[in-house]
């Protein structure tokens, strides 16, 4: 199977009822190569012909009970600014506990919480 | 019960047909009331049936189920069953919209090919008016020919917007959809457990006696759950109350009656 550092492009499909669930995993018994991981009521595929291919039987399947996503890998230095991923490691190395990130972020000038959930990546 | 096969008519508790060279098959559909050629008159059969309704030489049977659809046939109740009850009519008041993206993905994707050939277009037309004029010649076929198209790219564009708008309403609205659908799916399997638990606690419940009408029929190998699959399959019946008669067309009684009587039910021997 694939490890973590997955670097190309996946599908992630979702299942939203108990026969897509089922439809799924029968999915990934007979086509393991194409399964990158399986979460029981979701998996990523390789973003192939072949894996579009499988996603979209489930969804001819299963209509209205089959979600189909493409994902990318997540570059945060590409992707995120370097204020919010400072934010992130600070938080975790903070002393005490109990703090919440809001709290944290308005004593040490840190993005609100706020601010980041109104700002697309 | 009242049985009618080949013209002759039998009547009582325990039928004895081994010599009438009949299927189980026509014999079961006249219990169950179905079009046969073998007419029964008795009641309607209830779920323990679909466990131990016909009980052949080659039996098979998944006991823990039986044994929970027998203690429900003498009227026994799982302590999970009224949370089982009030799950399924939750259950049953969801109905999902359907909400189907694929008529706007397919806009959206036509729009941006569009959007593309006019960009295309709009180039080619731009480098040809860059060519006429750098070689001196008229230029105003030319010149409108790019306004032409730069318009109609403006347009595209504008199509391409609003495809793109379209498609994310779509899919918030598509996002509660799948909220009721994830909700559906989570009380289906909270009720399947819970089902799953109360034929285990009923299975429970009649262990004793099961295990006790293993022993004590005749013949086969084993006792209790260990026992062989038709003497599994007789103790149930004894155990459980069937409404309806059951069909027998194993070999361990010596005649209907005493199958009858030993198993406490109404039988039909084959």
């Amino acid at each position: 199977m694939y490890g973590d550092a997955c670097n190309t492009p996946v599908l992630l499909v979702v299942a939203y009822s108990a026969a897509a669930r089922n439809s799924l995993r029968n999915v990934r018994r007979s086509h393991e190569d194409c399964v990158v991981r399986w979460f029981g009521r979701a998996a990523l595929l390789e973003a192939t012909e072949l894996g579009a291919f499988l996603a979209l039987r489930l969804r001819e399947k299963h209509p209205g009970d089959v979600g189909i996503e493409r994902t990318r890998p997540f570059n945060e230095f590409e992707s995120v600014p370097e204020a919010v991923r400072e934010a992130a490691v600070a938080y975790e190395q903070r002393d005490s506990d109990s703090v919440p990130y809001a709290a944290f972020a308005a004593g040490r000038d840190h993005p609100a919480p706020e601010e980041m959930a109104d700002s697309e990546l | 019960m009242r049985l009618r096969a080949d013209g002759v008519a039998r009547e009582g508790s325990a039928v004895e047909l081994s010599e009438a060279g009949l299927d189980a098959e026509p014999v079961l559909r006249g219990i169950r009331g179905e079009p046969s050629p073998v007419e029964v008159d008795c009641p309607d059969p209830g779920p323990l049936h679909e466990f131990v309704g016909h009980v052949p030489p080659d039996a098979s049977l998944r006991t823990r189920a039986a044994l929970a659809a027998a203690a429900r046939s003498r009227g026994v109740e799982s302590a999970r069953d009224p949370e089982v009850r009030r799950l399924r009519d939750r259950l049953a008041a969801i109905d999902p919209d359907r909400v189907d993206t694929r008529e706007h993905r397919r806009r959206l994707a036509e729009a941006g090919e569009t959007v593309e050939r006019l960009r295309e277009r709009v180039a080619r037309l731009q480098g040809r008016l860059r060519s006429r004029r750098e070689a001196g010649e008229d230029t105003e076929a030319a010149e409108e020919a790019l306004a032409e198209a730069a318009r109609e790219l403006s347009e595209a564009e504008t199509e391409r917007a609003a495809a793109e708008q379209a498609l994310e309403r779509a899919r918030r609205r598509r996002r509660a959809a799948r909220d009721a659908r994830e909700e559906r799916l989570r009380l289906q399997d909270r009720i399947d457990n819970l089902r799953r638990a109360a034929r285990a606690e009923l299975a429970g419940r009649l262990a004793d006696e099961f295990r006790a009408a293993t022993r004590a029929l005749p013949g086969g190998e084993g006792i209790g759950t260990d026992a062989d699959p038709v003497t599994r399959a007789l103790a149930t019946v004894r155990v459980g109350e069937p409404s309806a008669p059951v069909v027998l067309s194993c070999r361990r009684f010596a005649g209907a009656g005493a199958a009858a009587e030993a198993l406490s039910a109404k039988v039909v021997r084959l």
